[in-house]
């Protein structure tokens, strides 16, 4: 049973096929069977999950969409009353005094948490890095790197322990995890989902979606979690559509652009032929594959390190002042250059972001609905690969990880990314669609038509 | 780009540190501003972002 889709889970709850207490229980029990070896919990909560879920079998009266299904979140989304360490040694001992809107609002929708998701020390790893906590592992292979930031999240899911899980994505950190471990994940459009109660990496540019097996359950818990929050007044007041009834399966006509330039730059030949399959099938459903020109990408990528670094630097300051020891190098050396950048050049970075922004879909989605990118541009590496050996070598590994998501976050558009086959070795490898401001339901739908006539969404580690 | 920038915001860093740093910070900081003398207008300012990002909706 835990091999459902949420969406399926969800609805055999509904229909009174399987119990709440029945679905929590195999999921703590794969939780304690599996979590241990891949690290992916920073805390199982089961005598909660368990009481949540006798309730919602209790429960009588209108059920919300999530109603009863085990569900756990990334461990920087702040529970009132509990620690929320955020993967740091700086906030292990943090108890937040408020509870993020988003879980606020999986818990009015019904889904029962068991817990909370390791990550990579404050967000800060493309490949779930965690010197202090250990890192997290691939459900595919173990020796390899779920992806991060999200990266308990990307393994929990993939591993069948639970249906679904909110991340964060401030680099490609929904994205990642989500392409390295065979799942879907949403990054919305900035300020689409509220912030409020997650810890921040970089205000101007962190976002919240979901991470699951497919298209339809980021559907459902884009509803779930999207739209105006008070406590978030950067979140905006846009009506929420409803993503799930609007996916048809319908993809004639849709059309999908490929970038001439940058993205493709660094693809493997094993990469790009998986990516090419992916723009075949999409052809075989009637969509139109076309070739686009994008802006100068590597200006984006320079502005997007600058906001990044200068607000993370803000946030974390003091803490460098006083606790450097508690970072690891890593997370530390990619905080500290946010230190020397003068004022002006932040300020310039975000005043430029309009007319960057407006360039980039003026150009790149001129003639096209959606970009189709890669996800990751080379086959999963191992932890070994990331962790050791010429720090050159492993810097440029790390680098390349989050080559084709980062940019995207500092123009604030929404991606998602789509499992699409696996490499030599066995793991994941996912495409990305990108589109303009707000078209989180255009990406759904192509995701979710590709998900129609392919299984790669289906497959499971042994 | 030295370390009285980092006496300014006072955190203490080891030599090595700061030229590691620096070597991000540096070649980062100068295409930024090559680009912004380029493209900047006086008219450009934050807010128009979230402008452009509902009116594209």
């Amino acid at each position: 049973m835990l091999g459902l889709s949420l969406v399926e889970a969800a609805e055999a709850i509904r229909r009174r096929k399987i119990s709440s207490v029945e679905l929590t229980q195999a999921a703590i029990e794969r939780a304690r069977k599996l979590g241990a070896g891949l690290n992916c919990f920073a805390l199982l909560e089961a005598e909660e999950a368990l009481k949540a879920a006798k309730k919602s079998d209790r429960a009588r009266g209108k059920r919300g969409p999530l109603h009863g299904v085990p569900l756990a979140h990334k461990d920087l989304f702040y529970r009132k009353g509990k620690v929320v360490a955020c993967g740091s040694k700086i906030r292990a001992d943090f108890v937040a005094g408020t509870t993020a809107t988003v879980l606020e609002r999986m818990s009015a929708a019904g889904a029962v948490s068991i817990g909370a998701l390791h990550m990579a020390e404050f967000a800060f790893s493309p490949t779930g890095y965690n010197e202090h906590y250990g890192h997290p592992r691939n459900p595919w292979n173990r020796a390899h790197v779920p992806g991060g930031s999200s990266s308990g999240s990307g393994a929990a899911v993939a591993a069948r322990i639970v249906f679904g899980s909110l991340g964060s994505d401030t680099g490609g950190s929904v994205r990642l995890p989500a392409a390295i471990c065979g799942l879907t994940g949403l990054k919305p459009t900035i300020t689409r989902v509220s912030r409020a109660g997650v810890m921040p990496l970089s205000h101007s540019i962190d976002c919240v979606g979901p991470l699951a097996r497919t298209a339809r359950d980021c559907a459902r818990l884009m509803e779930v979690i999207s739209g105006a929050d008070p406590a978030d007044p950067t979140c905006t007041s846009l009506p929420v559509p409803r993503y799930e009834k609007a996916l048809d399966g319908k993809a004639r006509g849709l059309r999908i652009g490929v970038p001439r330039s940058y993205f493709y730059d660094p693809v493997s030949a094993e990469i790009r032929k998986i990516l090419e399959a992916s723009l075949d099938a999409y052809r075989r459903i009637g969509a139109k594959v076309v070739e686009v020109d994008i802006p100068d990408m590597s200006v984006i990528n320079t502005f997007m390190h600058i906001v990044m670094t200068v607000e993370a630097a803000t946030i974390h300051r003091r803490w460098l002042q006083a606790r450097r020891k508690d970072y690891s190098d890593q997370v530390a050396g990619r905080i500290e250059p946010g230190l020397l950048y003068p004022a002006t050049r932040y300020a310039e970075a975000l005043a430029l972001r309009a007319r960057l922004t407006r360039e980039f879909v003026d150009q790149a989605l001129a003639k096209a609905d959606v970009l189709h990118l890669p996800a990751v541009p080379i086959p999963v590496p191992t932890i070994e690969e990331t962790t050791r050996g010429d720090p050159a070598d492993v810097a440029r590994v790390i680098g390349v990880i989050g080559y084709c998501t980062r940019g995207l976050n500092y123009l604030g558009l929404p991606a998602i990314s789509v499992p699409c086959g696996f490499d030599s070795k066995g793991l994941p490898v996912g495409f990305q669609l990108a589109g303009r401001p707000f078209s989180e339901g255009t990406l759904l739908r192509a995701a979710d038509a590709y998900q129609r006539v392919t299984d790669w969404h289906r497959r499971e580690p042994a | 780009m030295d370390k009285s920038i980092l006496e300014l915001q006072g955190v203490a860093m080891s030599e090595a540190d700061l030229a590691r740093v620096v070597a991000i910070a540096k070649p980062a900081n100068e295409k930024a501003r090559e680009a912004a003398e380029a493209r900047l207008q006086f008219e450009d300012e934050p807010a128009h972002y979230q402008g452009f990002l509902h009116a594209r909706s």
